[in-house]
């Protein structure tokens, strides 16, 4: 465990060569990155994998980040560029099976509704197109102002605002006809 | 569905998914920091020095920005008064000039001819993106070993090659340019059209 | 003789109407049917796929005809046929990209007798090419639809949109398989200057179309779509 506290000095530390700190980033915002990576790619094997790269290559580009600016930002562009990369490279390269259906694999407490509906809406941000997947998972997941999304993912923030409204309604219409088929 | 709803059960799904991953979050930071230490000795001088520069004081940054800048004003003024002399003149623009291909616009109405001057061959054909690459032949009536075919195309930009007794040849000497193609050569003609209805 | 007159008119409409019949337009059906003769996997799949061009009009039956049956005639093995026919089918349908460039290289490919695994690498390299084009467009707020209509952005018709970035991203393959450096932005940015102004001098396309592009790309950001592509392929 490391001691310094504050994400400023854990980046200098890092930057000046301290692993140890990097380490503290990292458990920091490992779960923020790996659900992104999720989000993003609906693949867990692909998500652990991106994620791993992603703090591999932001400590490598330490250097290119300015500390006035917000890290997380950063860190998730980093994460966002990798996913957009990987999710080209499992398109255009069918040999690797299609994304593993995400499992149900839920913990007893929760009930069989819930599970239910989650697994609905598991399918629904599987179906949906990458455009819509991904700013949803920054604002619902990450937390992020369409600012920030607008920046990660190099759009204006009318469009993220649209794709995410878009996005919504359409996950909305495939739950509703899920409900359909499921009580026909 | 309520609005709140649909919002809560994404954020519940995602945290979800994610805390399935507990086997792979436990030990990430360790396997990182491992990662990253076995690699350390083995970074090289360029990263040490960036490294440095990023630690540096703003001010100290500041003062090598300044000599930075100094310098690459000193180097244009340097490249600004050799254009000038003459017997520096070109040295920078032949570079420009060799990627800068001088050509003539081709559009009389769609109909393009393609000539090519092979005596003796047995058959000439043009291949192209005018015919899914599908062999069109061209003819020598007159047996002067100018073979001749005259195609209708719609404006745009084709590329093409002829095919001589089955061997490609990309360079047209009518062509307006030429590009790689598939370790060969590619001729590019424009077909514009005659009218200003665009 | 005015019946043998008429015997020979009714003779002659019979002979020139199954001609015409004949010659009936190529339509989805015959492009399925082309389709099935490979024998692939994932044909719903890349049927689905080609249905969205028809429907886009980025697509013409009369092309994947021939692209299928020159596919089908050609030696190799069946699973590069299949992934090249996926990686158009996926440009296509999931990042909803033009296409005819893509067409256009595997047709001459196989007229070059040019080995699968080769045009596969080709057209993977293309298509990536494509999708950074589209998002360089865009990030430079360039769209093609209503979508994504905001006040200051610059809405092109869908052909338009489509033949910007077939010609920009068809410029750059073309620069990089000259086996130019992809970090010379200054020299790929005179590339594609020299394309668009030939376009434009052909009255092919546009003054406007030109001058947005020439205006909104800087030749840093081809540099930056060269390596992106560059480091996609490495992966």
């Amino acid at each position: 465990m490391y001691h310094v506290q504050d994400e400023v000095s854990l980046l200098r530390a890092s930057l000046g060569g301290e692993v140890e700190a990097w380490g503290e980033i990292v458990s920091r915002y490992k779960e923020a990155i790996l659900g992104l990576c999720v989000g993003f790619l609906r693949n867990h094997p692909d998500a652990e994998d991106i994620s791993h790269d992603t703090f591999i290559r932001a400590y490598e580009n330490l250097h290119r980040y300015h500390m006035e600016k917000r890290f997380s930002t950063w860190i998730f562009t980093i994460a966002s560029n990798l996913c957009r990369n990987r999710l080209r490279y499992r398109r255009r390269h069918p040999i690797v099976p299609p994304p593993v259906q995400m499992e149900g694999g839920c913990s007893p407490a929760i009930t069989i509704a819930q599970e239910d509906r989650q697994a609905q809406i598991r399918q629904g941000l599987s179906r949906l197109p990458y455009r819509y997947r991904a700013p949803i998972t920054l604002r619902y997941y990450n937390d992020l102002s369409y600012h920030q999304i607008a920046r990660i993912l190099s759009l204006p923030e009318g469009t993220i605002k649209t794709h995410i409204h878009r996005g919504k309604a359409r996950l909305r219409q495939e739950i509703g006809e899920m409900e359909v088929v499921n009580h026909a | 569905m309520h609005k709140d709803d649909l919002e809560k059960l994404l954020r519940d799904t995602l945290q979800q998914e994610v805390s399935e991953e507990r086997h792979y979050l436990d030990g990430l930071e360790k396997k990182i920091v491992a990662e990253l230490t076995g690699r350390l000795p083995r970074r090289g001088w360029l990263q040490t020095l960036t490294r440095l520069f990023a630690q540096m004081q703003r001010s100290h940054r500041r003062q090598l920005a300044v000599i930075g800048i100094t310098a690459v004003i000193f180097l244009f003024l340097g490249i600004f008064v050799s254009e000038r002399l003459p017997l520096f003149r070109g040295l920078f623009s032949a570079y420009d000039k060799q990627h800068t291909t001088t050509i003539t616009a081709n559009s009389d109405g769609g109909q393009l001819l393609f000539v090519m001057p092979a005596p003796g061959a047995q058959t000439v054909a043009v291949v192209g993106s005018f015919n899914d690459w599908k062999p069109t032949l061209l003819t020598d009536e007159d047996e002067d070993g100018i073979w001749l075919t005259n195609l209708s195309l719609t404006p745009g930009r084709y590329e093409y090659a002829f095919v001589v007794d089955g061997r490609w040849w990309g360079q047209d000497p009518l062509a307006d340019e030429y590009v790689r193609s598939f370790g060969g050569y590619n001729s590019v003609r424009y077909v514009g059209y005659t009218g200003d209805n665009i | 003789m005015k019946e043998l007159a008429f015997l020979a008119l009714v003779v002659c409409l019979l002979m020139v109407v199954p001609t015409q019949n004949t010659r009936a337009e190529t339509t989805s059906i015959d492009v399925e049917q082309e389709l099935q003769s490979l024998g692939l996997q994932s044909a719903a799949e890349i049927m689905s796929a080609i249905e969205t061009g028809f429907l886009q009009g980025r697509l013409t039956p009369d092309e994947m005809v021939s692209l299928l049956s020159n596919l089908a005639a050609y030696s190799g093995e069946k699973e590069d046929k299949e992934i090249l026919l996926l990686t158009i089918a996926r440009a296509l349908k999931d990042d909803s990209l033009p296409v005819t460039m893509l067409i256009d290289k595997v047709e001459e490919g196989l007229a070059r007798k040019v080995p699968l695994q080769t045009i596969r690498q080709m057209i993977s390299e293309r298509a990536s090419l494509l999708a950074e084009v589209r998002d360089l467009l865009y990030m430079n707020l360039i769209f093609t639809s209503s979508e994504y209509g905001q006040e200051n952005c610059l809405v092109l018709p869908l052909p338009r949109f489509d033949f910007l970035v077939t010609q920009i991203a068809d410029t750059l393959a073309d620069y990089q398989e000259s086996g130019r450096s992809p970090l010379e932005g200054y020299l790929i940015y005179q590339e594609m200057r020299t394309r668009l102004s030939m376009l434009q001098q052909n009255a092919i396309i546009p003054a406007e179309d030109v001058e947005l592009i020439l205006e909104r790309i800087k030749p840093e950001s081809l540099t930056h779509v060269l390596s992106n592509v560059l480091s996609q392929q490495q992966q």
